[in-house]
């Protein structure tokens, strides 16, 4: 059964994350009584205002293959390290407009302080470790690239 | 030697093209390579590049040989 739950799916959705999709994932997770608790991360677009101009939007590509392997490694480390139920991550490939959510972490444990820890730790792998890189679209189509702190 | 380079994100747009077919009379490392692209794109060459070979991070120099891809992957900004 752990091995089943285990199993990894795409991470990356064509476009945002919706609301939706984010509520059905909590709802699907009513059957598993095992777990004490969630810890979900939401990235959303933020509209950040350089020199005057807004970004309207975020456009994300990557080497899928390369960050699909990256955060294989991510789930199996975070597994390893922490006692957790099971694991949904979604990252967005496209444009994602700001507010709207483009990299979701959902990490279910018996416990909170490994889901929290948990979740942090996905986090900040992902962003170190994913070759995924973001295109910051202001509203006058003019662009920049977007960097990690 | 021919080699195929795929450029993403930054260094895409720095080249204006996703991908290049390169041909070298010599054998060339990743490294080599690397330094060669900053030396004809200067724009990168102040932007920390990593580098994949056949879908490998590069952590070490390896030669390349005829037909291998290679990842030219600028600072990781996901999330």
């Amino acid at each position: 059964m752990e091995q089943k739950l285990r199993k990894p799916k795409p991470i990356f959705k064509q476009g945002a994350i919706s609301a939706e999709s984010i509520g059905v994932s909590i709802a699907n997770h009513q059957s598993k009584t095992e777990i004490g608790a969630h810890n979900i991360f939401m990235g959303q677009v933020r509209a950040d205002e350089i020199e005057g101009k807004k970004v309207a939007a975020i456009e994300y590509t990557a080497n899928e293959e390369l960050a699909n392997e990256a955060i294989l490694a991510i789930r199996e480390q975070a597994f390893e390290k922490y006692d957790l139920t099971c694991m949904h991550i979604y990252h967005s490939l496209g444009a994602v407009k700001a507010g709207e959510i483009c990299l979701f972490i959902f990490v279910s444990s018996p416990r909170r302080n490994a889901a929290n820890d948990a979740c942090r730790y996905i986090l900040e792998a992902i962003k170190k470790e994913a070759p995924i890189f973001g295109k910051e679209i202001f509203e006058d189509s003019t662009h920049q690239w977007k960097v990690n702190n | 030697m021919k080699v195929k380079i795929t450029f993403y994100g930054q260094a895409a747009d720095v080249v204006k093209s996703n991908s290049i077919e390169s041909d070298f009379s010599d054998r060339i490392s990743a490294y080599g390579l690397k330094k060669s692209i900053q030396v004809k794109y200067s724009q990168l060459s102040t932007i920390e590049l990593k580098l994949a070979v056949n879908n490998k991070m590069v952590v070490k120099d390896v030669d390349l040989n005829d037909g291998d891809e290679i990842s030219v992957l600028p600072p990781f900004s996901g999330g």
